[in-house]
C-alpha cells in the first residue's frame, strides 16, 4: 500500500508549533518522509520557514503550498474579505490568491513547489496553477463523499460540498475536478488526491470526516474506549486489503492538522490521548513499512509513480466491510472513467449511487459562478441523499423485483451479500433466497462492470414445481447535486424514450405518472440534458415488455422497466449504458 | 467548566457545544431540549460510543 503523510505548520498557534514538531518527530522516528504543505501564514513566518528548510534538508521531506488557513493579518490587508475558504472566492480572487501564494512560496525556498494542496480544488483554479506553474504535479484536491452530512453535522459551519468524487487517486479532466480525464487531451496533467481516505461504507451513510486515516477524528466521533484503537488498526488493514481487488494497488493518506494534537478540538477527552492515537497510528503504519506492505513516498513521488503505473482507463474498485458497527453489512464501488457506482447488498445488490462522468458536467463553483457552493458532481442514482426507500416504493436505485403467483418481491428490500467477486473482470454475484407460501424461491443476480456500463443478469435457480417468475429490472431516476434541499430536485428537462422494431415513443418529464408500455423492447432511454447524458436499459437478450413512466409529485423520481418470464436454469440480462449524449 | 458536546445532538451525528447554567448547576443545549448534569453527559456518550460493536474487535481476516 502506497502512502503520503501530511503535515502543514500553524505558526499562529504557539501549542500548534509545537504539535507540529510532535508529529514531525513522530513521522521521523518512523523512518517516514512527510509532506509538508505551507499554508500562506507560514509563508510569513521565519521560525517556520527555517524549521521545514531543515526537515528537507535532514530527511527529504517535500515542502508544498496549502490554500487553508487564509486568515492571517497579511491576506486580511491584502484581500479585505471575510471570505476564507478558497474555493469560494471568485476565480479572479482565487487566481490572485495562487499567485500570491506561489511568489511568497519562491521568494522564501527560490523555487515552484510541485504539491499543492487545498481541501477543494475548482477545476479552474487547479488549471490556472498548472498552466502558470507547469511544475506543479500532485495536488491535494478535495475531500472524498463530504458534503450534505457534515454540513448538517457541524451545524452549516463547514461549508465544502465534495461529493461524488473518487475515493483514491485521480487524474482529473478540464471540466469538473471530481471527473476523471478519460484521455489525455481531457487531462488537466496533475494527479489528484483525496484529503484523507475514508470507511467505505460509512462515508455514505454518515458524516464521514469521523470515520477517516484521521484519528483524532475518531474520538470526534466518539469511536474511543479504553485506550483500544482496533477500528483504526482495522481500517489500515482493511486497506491495504484492496490490493487483492486493484491488481496489487493501494493507496492510503493521513493529513491531521496541528490543531488535533495542540489541544482538546471537537472532542472530549484530554490531549494526550488525541496524541497517543497518533503516536500508535503512525507506529502500525511504521510496522507495516518495515514489514514491507506499506511504502511511503513524498506526494510529488506519488504522482509521478500514479502516472507511470496507472492508465487513464484503469478503474478503482473497493469493497468494504463494516468493521465498527457489527451489522455484517458491505458495499461495492467502482470508479471508471465513465462513472463511479456504489452496489449495496444491504439493498439486494442494487446500484444505489451513480456519478455518470460520462457526461463530463462543468459546474464552476465560487462567488460569481452558477453553483455558488456546491462542488459535488452530480447523481443519477442516489438512495442515500435523495429518495431512501419508503412506503412509496420510489427510491433513487436500479434493481429489481420478482413476481411470483400474485405477489411482487422487491429486491431492494431484500439483504444479500456479495460472493465470488472477480476483480480482473469486475464482476460479483449476489444469491437471493425468498420464502413464498408454496416453497423457496431461489435465484442469483450477476453484475459486470464495465467502462461505459453495467451488466446486470437474473438467474433462475429454483422454484417451487418449477414454476416461472417475471422479473423485472427498474431504473428509479433522478438527478442532482447533493445537500440542496430535502425534497428531490426538479427533474422536468429529461425526456424518456421506448424504443422497438415498431417506432420510438417519447415521454418529458411533467410529474403526470403517464406510462407507455411496449412490447419486445430493443431500448429505454432517459435522455438527461442538463448533465449531456444518455442513460440507457437495453435488453441483453430480448424482454417481454418496457415501460417507462413519469415521476409524480408524490414520486418525483422518473422510472424505466424491462419485463421478463423466465424459468428454472434461465436468466434476465440488462445492460445499463452511460453514455454522453 | 469543562466544554462537551451536547450529547442529544451528538447521537444524531451533529455538533453543538453545550452551556452551563450556574444556577442550576447543569448543562444546556440550544439548539435542542437537552439539560443534564456533567454525569449524564457523559453516560449519554456511552450510549453513543455502544453502537461501535466491533469498537475493540481486532479483525483477522476481511
Amino acid at each position: 500500500m502506497l502512502f503520503n503523510l501530511i503535515h502543514r505548520p500553524i505558526p499562529t498557534d504557539k501549542k500548534c508549533v509545537e504539535a507540529f514538531k510532535f508529529q514531525q518527530d513522530v513521522a521521523h522516528r518512523n523512518g517516514f518522509r512527510t509532506t509538508i504543505l505551507l499554508p500562506v501564514p507560514a509563508l510569513f513566518d521565519k521560525a517556520t520557514i527555517e524549521q521545514v528548510k531543515a526537515y528537507s534538508q535532514d530527511f527529504g521531506d517535500e515542502l508544498g503550498v496549502y490554500f487553508y488557513n487564509l486568515n492571517c493579518r497579511e491576506f486580511k490587508e491584502k484581500f479585505n474579505t471575510l471570505e476564507f475558504q478558497y474555493w469560494l472566492f471568485s476565480p479572479e480572487d482565487k487566481k490572485k490568491i495562487a499567485d500570491w501564494a506561489y511568489e511568497l512560496f519562491a521568494e522564501n525556498f527560490g523555487y515552484i513547489p510541485s504539491a499543492v494542496g487545498s481541501y477543494y480544488f475548482d477545476v479552474d483554479s487547479l488549471a490556472y496553477i498548472k498552466k502558470k506553474y507547469p511544475v506543479v504535479e500532485c495536488a491535494l484536491a478535495t475531500c472524498f463523499e463530504e458534503g450534505a452530512n457534515v454540513f448538517r453535522g457541524t451545524n452549516g459551519y463547514w461549508h465544502l460540498f465534495s461529493e461524488g468524487g473518487p475515493w483514491w487517486p485521480w487524474i482529473p479532466s478540464k471540466n469538473h475536478i471530481h471527473a476523471p480525464a478519460r484521455n489525455s487531451a481531457q487531462s488537466l496533467d496533475v494527479v489528484a488526491l483525496p484529503h484523507l481516505v475514508r470507511d467505505m461504507l460509512h462515508s455514505i451513510l454518515h458524516r464521514d470526516d469521523c470515520y477517516a486515516s484521521h484519528p483524532a477524528n475518531l474520538l470526534r466521533g466518539k469511536i474511543y474506549k479504553d485506550k483500544g484503537l482496533a477500528y483504526d488498526l482495522n481500517f489500515i488493514d482493511q486497506y491495504i486489503h484492496q490490493e487483492k481487488f486493484n491488481d496489487g494497488y493501494s493507496y492510503y493518506n493521513m493529513f491531521v492538522g496541528p490543531n488535533w494534537v495542540a489541544s482538546r478540538h471537537y472532542y472530549e477527552e484530554d490531549v494526550k490521548i488525541s496524541r497517543d492515537l497518533y503516536v500508535k497510528t503512525l507506529d502500525y503504519l511504521g510496522k507495516k513499512k518495515k514489514e514491507g506492505s506499506v511504502k511511503d513516498m513524498t506526494m510529488t513521488e506519488f504522482g509521478r509513480w500514479f502516472k507511470a503505473n496507472r492508465k487513464l482507463d484503469e478503474p478503482d474498485q473497493c469493497y468494504w466491510k463494516d468493521i465498527l458497527y457489527g451489522s455484517r453489512r458491505s458495499i461495492y464501488w467502482i470508479r471508471t472513467s465513465g462513472y463511479r457506482a456504489t452496489i449495496d447488498p444491504m439493498a439486494g445488490s442494487a446500484l444505489t449511487d451513480l456519478r455518470p462522468y460520462a457526461g463530463q458536467v462543468k459546474m464552476p463553483v465560487g462567488a460569481g459562478a452558477n453553483e455558488l457552493w456546491n462542488g459535488s458532481y452530480p447523481f443519477v442514482l442516489n438512495q442515500y441523499r435523495k429518495g431512501g426507500i419508503n412506503y412509496f416504493g420510489r427510491t433513487g436505485v436500479f434493481s429489481a423485483s420478482i413476481l411470483f403467483k400474485d405477489k411482487k418481491y422487491d429486491l431492494s428490500f431484500e439483504r444479500t451479500e456479495i460472493e465470488s467477486l472477480d476483480p480482473k473482470k469486475r464482476s460479483f454475484s449476489s444469491p437471493f433466497s425468498i420464502e413464498t407460501p408454496e416453497g423457496p424461491l431461489k435465484f442469483e443476480k450477476t453484475i459486470r462492470c464495465s467502462e461505459s456500463g453495467i451488466t446486470v443478469d437474473i438467474k433462475l435457480i429454483k422454484s417451487p414445481a418449477g414454476q416461472p417468475i417475471e422479473v423485472t429490472q427498474y431504473l428509479t431516476g433522478v438527478q442532482g447535486i447533493s445537500g440542496s434541499g430535502d425534497y428531490p430536485e426538479d427533474i422536468r428537462g429529461i425526456t424518456l424514450e421506448a424504443v422497438n422494431s415498431k417506432g420510438k415513443n417519447r415521454l418529458p418529464i411533467n410529474y403526470t405518472s403517464k406510462m407507455i408500455t411496449i412490447k419486445k423492447p430493443l431500448k429505454l432511454m432517459a435522455d438527461l440534458p442538463k448533465l449531456d447524458l444518455k442513460l440507457s436499459l437495453v435488453p441483453v437478450n430480448m424482454c417481454d415488455s418496457g415501460k417507462i413512466a413519469d415521476a409524480c409529485l408524490s414520486g418525483p423520481m422518473y422510472q424505466m422497466a424491462l419485463i421478463k418470464k423466465i424459468k428454472p436454469k434461465e436468466k434476465m440480462s440488462v445492460c445499463l449504458k452511460i453514455e454522453k449524449r | 467548566m469543562v466544554e462537551f458536546r451536547c450529547p442529544l445532538c451528538l447521537s444524531r451525528e451533529c455538533e453543538t457545544f453545550v452551556k452551563y447554567d450556574p444556577k442550576h448547576k447543569d448543562y444546556y443545549c440550544s439548539t435542542c431540549e437537552y439539560t443534564g448534569t456533567e454525569e449524564d453527559v457523559k453516560k449519554m456518550y456511552a450510549v453513543i460510543t455502544s453502537r461501535f460493536k466491533l469498537l475493540n474487535k481486532r479483525i483477522k481476516r476481511f
